[in-house]
């Protein structure tokens, strides 16, 4: 179909060597490109959020007075668990419990997100510069929201809990039940390897289990929508709602261990 | 360049790309305005520019995404000399034409990307893959019909004005 003359071929090839040499070179060099992509992606995220402030103006007000309403019975709700915090406190002592250390945090802003469809990753304005490292764990006030997968400097990528190349050991917290929740690059998870006799209902919360990785035990990682056999039916499986919603994290939250 | 519209809508496709495509999702699957980008320019700009513009939204998408071989950095060049190739054999002036060109294009890429993922030994379902690729065509597709359609009213608009 396509003819080429001698010097065309040799253009060709060298072009092709060139790529393949780039394509094999690109992991190397990803992390420095991408700090240095942080400012465009930056910048364009800020032009997203103005234009949806703009565009939604009437959704957000009718939200923010909502939001309002909410803070103010929580606010009162603090207070009362304010109280009984206070009381739990004497109690553990009086039974000399060790009292947990709670998480150290880093908050960082949602600056991009893996192009393809084929691959559930956030783009954070946060690296190594702020204290993450691979392997790191990503949350929200709501729950779990994925691992950090690589660390540049100054910015860092997190595989979401619904990327299928994740997988995490949960476990049902009314009936202590394990298995293995992935992703399926869509709005729910699946927990797989359930005993056919496995309790587990719909409506019961999915949690961290603590045997794998760096997740700490009792993150919530969601809700079963919906319980099934396998096809070999040996086994169970789950479908978990996310806690969080994972199409519009916009802050996240990166566990300092 | 006479076309350079379409040159600063190319790169601002693949830069906005990883932070507006997912306002613009739908059944968690969004368009890919990457390959977009790459075949506008191919139809569009000279050889050397539609060149160029592919290399960036390779090596754009790669540095995005998390795999260990820079794949796209590959193939967005070759769709584009392969683009370029078929436009010397047949006119890519109607738009359904050109439209029907990003089709296949998303079709090889899809093929291509599952031929990556079994090689890598990444798991994705046969029923997410479809699905995914599915939508992904439609709406890839969708999204270029759009542009168009924008691009000449623009332009319909424009010429209005001069005369």
């Amino acid at each position: 179909m396509f003819k080429y003359s001698r010097k065309n071929l040799t253009n060709l090839t060298v072009s092709v060597l060139l790529l393949l040499a780039i394509s094999f070179l690109i992991p190397f060099f990803r992390k420095s490109t991408l700090d240095t992509l942080r400012a465009p992606l930056v910048i364009f995220t800020y032009i997203r959020q103005e234009l949806g402030g703009l565009i939604f103006y009437h959704r957000n007000m009718s939200e923010n007075r909502r939001l309002k309403d909410e803070v103010d019975l929580l606010r009162r709700k603090v207070m009362d668990i304010g109280e009984l915090s206070a009381e739990n406190l004497r109690f553990k002592k009086l039974l000399s419990f060790k009292q947990d250390t709670s998480y150290k945090v880093i908050a960082a802003r949602v600056i991009g997100r893996d192009p393809s469809n084929w691959a559930s990753v956030l783009i954070i304005d946060k690296g190594r510069q702020n204290g993450i490292k691979k392997g790191f764990v990503s949350i929200t006030f709501l729950g779990l929201v994925g691992r950090v997968a690589e660390a540049g400097e100054k910015t860092s990528k997190i595989i979401l809990i619904n990327d299928p190349n994740l997988s995490i050991s949960a476990l049902v917290q009314r009936s202590r039940q394990e298995g293995l929740v992935m992703g399926s690059l869509g709005g729910n998870l699946v927990m797989k390897y359930l005993p056919k006799d496995s309790d587990i209902q719909v409506s019961d919360t999915v949690i961290t289990s603590g045997f794998t990785g760096n997740y700490p035990k009792g993150l919530i990682i969601g809700k079963v929508v919906e319980v099934g056999v396998e096809f070999s039916w040996l086994t169970r499986y789950a479908l978990i709602k996310p806690a969080v919603n994972l199409a519009n994290l916009e802050e996240v939250l990166v566990i300092i261990p | 360049m006479r076309n350079y519209p379409f040159f600063i809508l190319a790169i601002a496709l693949c830069l906005a790309h990883p932070v507006f495509s997912q306002t613009f999702q739908m059944f968690w699957v969004k368009p890919d305005l990457i390959i977009l980008s790459v075949v506008i320019a191919s139809i569009y700009l000279d050889f050397g520019w539609a060149i160029f513009i592919s290399i960036f939204a390779g090596i754009t998408k790669d540095i995005l995404g998390l795999n260990y071989f820079g794949m796209n950095i590959l193939i967005l060049p070759f769709y584009c000399y392969a683009i370029r190739e078929i436009s010397r054999k047949i006119s890519l002036d109607n738009d359904f034409i050109n439209m029907g060109i990003l089709g296949v294009v998303i079709i090889v890429n899809s093929l291509l990307l599952r031929l990556f993922f079994i090689v890598n030994n990444v798991s994705i379902e046969l029923g997410i893959f479809l699905r995914t690729f599915v939508f992904e065509f439609l709406f890839t597709v969708l999204s270029f019909f759009l542009i168009l359609q924008i691009t000449n009213y623009l332009n319909s608009s424009l010429h209005r004005r001069i005369r």
